[in-house]
């Protein structure tokens, strides 16, 4: 338990370092600045390992202890004397009613029981989910084993079934409790998979009361916190649990993290923010190639959304993360062998034309994502609702981002799934000799859809906040 | 009703379906297979209880069996490799080659990932393998599958 805490703190110390020299820590609180600091010290720490391995020094509990040292005295030499502004919601009351105290401390404690759960169920159990074992954790075997994913594990085809050209983070963050601890143990090594999910409750907790309270934030926080996908797996075939190791929440919490900094900076509401929104966008490229198209959401929303200078903004932002990405894994990757189903072969007219049929499929299995109880309550259809209803009167220019970055995202899995050569051993079993397409679909949709439901909650509070009946309404309000 | 009222209301009714739905379960994971449920045969706590479980002595194999394999018919399957796996590490070097004959291409990944840094060879049955392939020069263990599995040194 020791080797995870360590790497918690070392992660926490490292984010909050960035975010103090670099980004102006614009945290409202200590729960939000405490998420940022987990958000943000994850990605870097993945990166210093990325940036060891690719300078042949390999990651050990050495070289890592070193260039994290190193890292943290030179960020913390320009956080030094550098302020945290607190930022409160423009109509956040001054005094609070006792009932309204009462539902933020409750909503509070729906969320951190729920995360609780969440973090013992991955303490205890050994991983288990097929994709988490023979992708990501295989990858953080290999770095707990040999330091490096430069090796046999990435060239050689025998090693073809870990999707070698996938990028890395998820693996190299998890991989570092075994590194300082020198045993690899996988029910260690997947504990630390949770934390991400506690980030993100505690990122969008922040980014909504920062705008319109506490009340809200705490609202969106335990909506987050208890979303089946998150919590627990709700039906067979498995969904994408907190708790399974897979990368799907990391990349929620990356896709939630840019898209937020960036609204912050379309509508100018504080400095610093076009650098985190392209530092994170490069995180989420490195974590799944589910998030390369964020890099066209966000470079598409901020050029249609900037007031100005909006050339020279996309390139920031999406450069900033294109090199980010490019720099510690993408270049590397090429030389790894591609897979059978690799999607850039597939994206041509002949393929497009050959999966047209599908499509009736993808947008009825789509649909019925989004009503789908067993995985998401009721999430999708409140949050439609609150947009509905809020919009106009809450919606602002930056915040028009995020429709644009969910419909982005949302068409690209539906050119993939149209597209796709996928088929496995499973889906020919399940599917008896037809498409196997709708196997896949039941298989992934759940959490690819997770990609983007936290930044849309988040919208949605935001847009229609929660605000507490005052006794000076009007009668009948 | 107006914006505040909708608003609230909404808010109601996602968190008393959170709570309803969630919180109740204590264990994350519900009862797939009703009563009989094998992934409740080891307890949380009893697993959280086994410290020394942890890494490769095996006393995690059981609901590691049952996770990976979801369903009780299969987890016997996966108890055996998970045995195998100790078996073989127990009994060779790091740098062994492990060759997988009769053996669903799936489970010849799993096995992968458990053998690691041993590395893994064979024709998957999923691809034409069958239990009597013919053994890789370069093999040290084969792992036989089959209706009655095993495992033996060839090097």
């Amino acid at each position: 338990m020791i080797e995870l805490a360590g790497v918690l703190v070392v992660c926490a110390v490292l984010g909050a370092l960035v975010d103090r020299a670099w980004l102006g820590d614009p945290a409202r609180d200590g729960f939000e600045r405490l998420g940022r600091a987990w958000m943000l010290g994850f990605g870097v720490a993945a990166c210093l390992g990325m940036a060891l391995d690719l300078v042949g020094l390999g990651v050990t509990a050495t070289t890592f202890g070193v260039a994290g040292a190193v890292f943290a005295l030179a960020v913390g030499a320009a956080a030094r004397g550098k302020s945290w502004a607190r930022v409160v919601a423009p109509d956040e009351p001054a005094v609070r009613s006792t009932g309204e105290r009462v539902a933020i401390v409750v909503l509070a404690l729906i969320a951190f029981a729920s995360l609780a759960v969440v973090i013992r169920s991955g303490w205890v159990r050994p991983t288990f989910q097929f994709d988490a074992v023979t992708r990501w954790m295989f990858k953080a075997k290999a770095l707990a084993v040999h330091g490096s994913l430069l090796g046999d594990v990435s060239y050689d085809p025998l090693f073809a079934f870990t999707h070698q050209r996938y990028p890395p983070l998820v693996s190299h963050v998890a991989a570092l409790p075994a590194i300082f601890s020198g045993n690899f143990d996988d029910r260690i090594t997947s504990a630390i998979f949770p934390w991400f999910a506690v980030a993100a409750t505690l990122v969008v907790y922040g980014a909504v009361a920062r705008r319109v309270g506490v009340l809200s934030g705490v609202f969106a926080a335990a909506w987050i916190a208890t979303l089946p996908l998150v919590g627990y797996l709700a039906f067979p075939p498995p969904g994408a649990g907190a708790f399974s190791a897979m990368a799907d929440i990391p990349l929620a919490l990356f896709v939630t993290g840019a898209v937020l900094a960036a609204s912050d900076a379309l509508d100018g509401r504080r400095d610093r923010a076009h650098l985190e929104a392209g530092l994170l966008l490069g995180f989420a490229l490195l974590t799944k190639n589910e998030g390369l198209p964020l890099a066209v959401g966000m470079g598409l929303g901020v050029l249609v959304l900037a007031r100005g200078a909006r050339l020279r903004r996309v390139a920031g932002i999406v450069g900033l993360g294109a090199g980010v990405y490019l720099a510690l894994w993408g270049l590397v990757s090429l030389g790894f062998p591609a897979l059978d189903e690799h999607y850039p072969d597939r994206l041509n007219v002949d393929a497009v034309q050959e999966g047209l049929d599908r499509i009736p499929l993808v947008a009825a299995a789509i649909g019925h994502e989004l009503i789908d109880v067993r995985g998401w309550n009721v999430t999708w259809i409140a949050v439609l609702i609150l947009l509905a209803v809020g919009w106009r009167r809450g919606a602002t220019r930056g915040l028009s981002l995020v429709p644009i970055v969910v419909c982005v995202q949302i068409a690209a899995y539906s050119l993939a799934y149209v597209v796709t050569s996928w088929t496995s051993p499973a889906a020919e079993l399940n599917t008896a000799g037809g498409d196997p397409l709708s196997y896949l679909l039941t298989l992934t949709l759940g959490r690819l859809m997770l990609h983007v439901a936290f930044v849309s909650i988040a919208c949605a509070v935001i847009v229609a906040p929660l605000r507490w009946p005052s006794p000076h309404d009007p009668p009948g309000v | 009703m107006d914006r505040d009222q909708i608003t609230q209301t909404i808010a109601l009714l996602v968190v008393l379906l959170g709570i309803a739905r969630w919180m109740p379960l204590i264990d994350v994971m519900p009862p797939w297979f009703g009563a009989e449920d094998p992934l409740h045969a080891v307890r949380l706590d009893d697993l959280a209880a086994s410290e020394d479980g942890r890494g490769a002595d095996g006393s995690s194999d059981p609901v590691r069996a049952m996770l990976r394999a979801g369903n009780p018919r299969r987890t016997p399957h996966f108890t055996r490799w998970l045995t195998f796996a100790h078996e073989i590490k127990a009994a060779t070097p790091d740098d062994a080659v492990v060759q997988l004959k009769g053996i669903s291409r799936n489970e010849g990944w799993i096995l992968a990932y458990d053998l690691y840094p041993r590395h893994v060879i064979g024709e998957a049955k999923d691809h034409g393998g069958t239990t009597s392939d013919a053994t890789d020069a370069s093999a040290n263990v084969v792992i036989v599958g089959g209706p009655a599995p095993y495992w033996e040194h060839v090097r």
